[in-house]
């Protein structure tokens, strides 16, 4: 899936983020500081988590592939130089955010990376205490801990971004597949409205009845509300609204489906349909549409 | 469960609102009619919501009211607040230039009907259905 390059994924720039999570320039020097013992022990490093990581559920499903293996590795090498490097900018941030993306886009849950973070963390701290650092170990470690759960926070914020990307997709989709406005008869269109009717989704119905009407000339247009989930105040305006569009071109517009519930809603909210024209079913909608339209039905 | 606390935040929690309440009721009120009546008017409260105060909650309750078996329906925001009640009543007043009819839809649909509102404070509208 793709994002455009303007849209912000994670809602944080980099001096924020350093200020979330307090990580001050002396948090920074002593990463940096710690780092550059550690970072000469980076392939150990990647050989511990590995080792770990071999014993996981995540590690058979996502890493089978040997070449692929190894990818992920030189990719896990670099983002810790990188942290170890403590150069907190938008540049930093960015790659975080592909972390997040990533995981997300091939199906690797947070849990699973909370986890593997958890871990890291762990490793970490065991090498920081074993290290021959001469400043506050107490304090590196801090730091240390500050850093990574800033890095998670940017993870975490990038995979809900492709989260929420993927949903309003999803429901896109469906949007677009439950406006099916259908010529049913000469001049004569129909669409079922079903579910939930927001203002989005209104001013969808609303585009696709006026394109199909300017392509086919229809004269009547038989809007089924029986499935509408709720009517209220909001949808009945939106429905007016349509009705008085397609009237501007000509075409006439039927609501039918109007059952005794939506009946009894529309009259305690004191709506006026005064010029709208309404039947209880869509076989009376059809009939008075086939009528009016001069078409003559015989059996037989 | 004896009560469905919902958070609005923007249209799309409005439908997914709707679709909980619907179930949520499904457990409770038998009665078809009442049920489409009680979600217009969960709809309505959670719209104001969304349009006036950004973010809210509504709560649905099974509960007393004067002794009496009834559902609550409850709408709470921390918004601007309602600045003249008796208009935003009235049919057919609106500061959004839409109908006008949700807040006095919702008083003639439901039994018992409370509105609390300060200006700068927000709104709670507590509304009683009796079953
Ligand atoms: N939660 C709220 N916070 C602040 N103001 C509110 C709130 N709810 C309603 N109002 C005010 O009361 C007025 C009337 O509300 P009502 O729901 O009756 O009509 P509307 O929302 O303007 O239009 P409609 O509901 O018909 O689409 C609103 O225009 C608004 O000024
Ligand atoms: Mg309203």
């Amino acid at each position: 899936m793709n994002y455009k390059n303007n849209e912000t994924i994670c809602n944080y720039k980099s001096a924020q983020l350093l200020d979330l999570f307090q990580i001050s320039s002396k948090d920074i020097e002593l990463i940096q500081s710690a780092g550059k013992e550690l970072s000469e022990h980076l392939d150990e490093f990647i050989a511990d988590f590995y080792v770990w990581l071999k014993d996981t559920e995540e590690f058979s499903i996502f890493f089978s592939d040997q070449q692929l293996l190894q990818q992920v590795k030189n990719i896990q090498k670099i983002y810790w130089a990188e942290f170890l490097e403590a150069k907190i900018d938008e540049k930093y941030v960015l790659s975080r955010e592909t972390v997040g993306l990533t995981h997300a886009r091939i199906g690797l849950s947070l849990s699973a990376y909370f986890v593997a973070v958890d871990h890291s963390l762990f490793i970490w701290i065991k090498r920081i205490l074993g290290s021959k650092c001469e400043s506050d170990l107490d304090a590196v470690c801090r730091a240390f801990t500050k850093l990574v759960h800033l890095d998670t926070m940017i993870v975490v914020e990038a995979f809900s971004f492709m989260t929420n990307k993927t949903i309003s997709k999803q429901s896109q989709a469906l949007m677009e597949m439950s406006t099916p406005v259908t010529e049913i008869w000469e001049d004569i269109l129909m669409l079922p409205l079903v579910g939930i009717i927001d203002s989005k989704r209104s001013q969808d119905i609303m585009n696709s009845i006026l394109s199909k009407i300017s392509q086919t000339q229809a004269r009547i247009c038989i809007l089924d509300i029986s499935g509408v989930a709720v009517v209220d105040t909001a949808v009945a305006n939106h429905l007016i609204k349509i009705s008085k569009a397609t009237r501007l071109m000509g075409c006439e517009c039927n609501f039918s489906g109007i059952s005794p519930a939506i009946a009894q809603t529309i009259v305690e909210l004191g709506i006026d349909v005064g010029s709208i024209r309404t039947n209880s079913n869509l076989k009376d909608a059809l009939n008075h549409a086939f009528v009016s339209q001069g078409v003559r039905i015989s059996k037989g | 469960m004896q009560n469905f606390n919902c958070y609005i935040y923007d249209d799309v929690s409005v439908s997914t609102g709707i679709i909980e309440a619907r179930e949520w009721l499904g457990e409770s009120v038998v009665d078809h009619h009442v049920k489409s009546l009680l979600l217009t008017v969960f709809a309505e409260l959670a719209q104001n919501i969304i349009k006036y105060a950004n973010r809210g909650k509504i709560l649905l309750e099974m509960t007393k009211f004067e002794g009496e078996e009834c559902l609550m329906i409850c709408s709470k925001d921390h918004g601007p607040g309602i600045e003249d009640i008796e208009k935003a009543l009235s049919e057919n007043f609106s500061t959004s230039g839409t109908l006008g009819l949700g807040l006095p839809g919702v008083k003639r649909i439901m039994d018992e009907f409370q509105i609390d509102s300060k200006l700068g404070e927000g709104t709670t509208i507590r509304t009683f259905k009796y079953l």
